[in-house]
């Protein structure tokens, strides 16, 4: 047991190791949510304010999308970093893992906890471009907004990890993660309140895990910055007929997240 | 002397997709043993089977049938063992450039749960000894082909292992470095008396091996000591033997 937490400690550092010295990449890196927020926020902010209507109840777009951009920077990086365990495969790196006396299983959660705390580093160094668009940071909202942070990183990393565990080659992963990432941004309500929603397009919410993940981000935000739940349960969707709440988005993300770190080490283990 | 690979009747078929759909055999009932403390020179054209019998002497790749033992224990029953007593040097590099020479090896060292004492102890040592002390903590990325594969030798030999795979570890080096590689490796049999098992196509490499396979087609079709093989196709250099018992035509590239 001792030696098997090694392993994934010692996999878990090599990504973070990786990370460190590709940190120029980790400030390019904040420019999406940067653009997301400034200019598309930004824009959308001010033409939907015109008129005086208030879109949102007191809250700006801008704030509103605060935490689907934080989700977003998730679904790309979490989902993304798996393209490393790919090159492994590719440039041969994961031989050397695979020759080892150890289980293939330590593959999948020392690059699943590596994918995670490197896209969880990323995803909260956007928390410090809250308070230039409004969002006041408290150290409780904080607190709470770190371990949901890792363990939305969690659960969309072990997308990648399954992802990775059936393509050998760059081409076609990142095909199919640019055929995933986008609609699963696009349907997780970062960038539009699910209330009002089609009933097709709400099935869709419903299955996606990235709605999940905006949800528990946003109810810790805007609970905290005094939203009533009322108005906060506007902007989400409904599960069975009850509205989600921050307990249900949680028990969801950690069961998808263990059915496919499961699936992934299946996957990782069946002998060639 | 004892045999550290016996090799029994193994075969590896493979399914081929698409429209040529068929099954190929690449390995075809071959049965072989390798003696304690033997360089074992182990030769073939491109597509003869030569890196789906190391893939399935290393547990990389299961057979389809047929058996072997490697250090004594079974391929597919006791891969783990197996894979504790066997050091490998891949064909292309299998380093983490991202890392240094000296995480690379640290890495290796977690693997094979070698404690923190020793690992450090032996990774001082084995720099030394293929003189990449000075550049233990530069980047992997930054080292020539040369320096990478000494690199993957030291690593190799972190876990002593009892038999060492060498999968062409020359391939694409200049005539220095192949000359310094081979001191390592001569070194590495003087002091520890490990079983090698080597590929290659440089095939004056091969004639100070202890005996010579030669797989074709699935098959060993010449197995001996480079003089015995020199004396039966009446020539004097193992590419000559190579290229009677192999034909002269051009291969396709392996499957694996």
């Amino acid at each position: 047991m001792k030696a098997y937490l090694a392993v994934i400690w010692v996999l878990w550092r090599r990504d973070l190791l990786h990370y460190w010295r590709n940190r120029v990449r980790a400030i390019v890196g904040l420019t999406m949510p940067m653009l997301w927020l400034f200019i598309f926020g930004g824009g959308m902010s001010s033409s939907l304010s015109q008129g005086n209507t208030s879109l949102i109840d007191g809250i700006s777009y801008v704030q509103f999308i605060f935490p689907g951009v934080i989700a977003m920077s998730l679904i790309f990086n979490a989902i993304f970093s798996a393209l490393d365990t790919v090159k492994d495969k590719e440039f041969g790196f994961l031989k050397e893992i695979l020759v080892a006396p150890v289980p293939r299983s330590t593959i999948v959660f020392g690059r699943s906890l590596g994918a995670a705390s490197t896209a969880a580093i990323q995803a909260t160094l956007i928390l410090i471009l809250g308070p230039f668009i409004g969002v006041h940071l408290t150290p409780v909202m904080i607190m709470l907004l770190l371990p949901a942070i890792w363990l939305v990183a969690l659960a969309l990393a072990s997308i990648g990890i399954v992802l990775t565990a059936l393509f050998d080659n760059q081409e076609g992963f990142q095909f199919v993660v640019n055929f995933v990432n986008m609609p699963m941004f696009f349907l997780s309500g970062a960038l539009f309140p699910l209330g009002q929603l089609p009933s097709w397009m709400e099935t869709v919410v419903r299955l996606n895990p990235a709605s999940y993940a905006v949800d528990v981000m946003r109810r810790i935000v805007l609970t905290q910055q005094h939203i009533p739940l009322d108005t906060i349960n506007r902007f989400s969707f409904t599960i069975f007929g009850h509205n989600v709440s921050a307990w249900i988005d949680i028990i969801i993300l950690v069961g998808f997240s263990a059915v496919l770190l499961t699936l992934a080490a299946r996957l990782f283990s069946k002998p060639k | 002397m004892s045999s550290v690979i016996t090799v029994e009747q193994l075969s590896r078929s493979f399914r081929l997709k698409g429209r040529n759909s068929r099954t190929i055999t690449a390995v075809d009932h071959i049965s072989f043993q390798v003696q304690q403390g033997e360089l074992f020179g182990f030769l073939g054209p491109n597509g003869a089977g030569k890196s789906t019998t190391i893939a399935m002497l290393t547990t990389l790749l299961l057979p389809s049938s047929g058996t072997a033992t490697v250090a004594g224990f079974d391929i597919q029953q006791q891969r783990d063992q197996v894979r504790k007593k066997i050091g490998i040097i891949f064909q292309e590099t299998t380093l983490d450039h991202k890392l240094t020479a000296y995480e690379n090896l640290n890495f290796h060292g977690v693997l094979y749960g070698i404690n923190r004492i020793t690992r450090r102890q032996r990774i001082t040592e084995l720099l030394a000894m293929v003189e990449l002390s000075d550049r233990a903590h530069s980047i992997v990325q930054e080292f020539s082909g040369g320096m990478k594969r000494r690199l993957e030798i030291a690593r190799g030999l972190l876990h002593l292992p009892e038999i060492l795979f060498l999968d062409e570890p020359t391939l694409g080096l200049d005539p220095q470095t192949r000359e310094h590689i081979w001191r390592y490796i001569d070194k590495i049999r003087q002091t520890r008396s490990m079983t090698i098992f080597l590929t290659t196509h440089y095939l004056d490499e091969v004639e100070n091996c202890n005996r010579v396979a030669i797989i074709d087609g699935g098959k060993i079709i010449a197995l001996d000591q480079p003089s015995t093989l020199k004396t039966r196709y009446q020539v004097n250099t193992m590419n000559q033997v190579f290229l009677e018992a192999t034909g002269h035509g051009i291969r396709e590239d392996e499957l694996l």
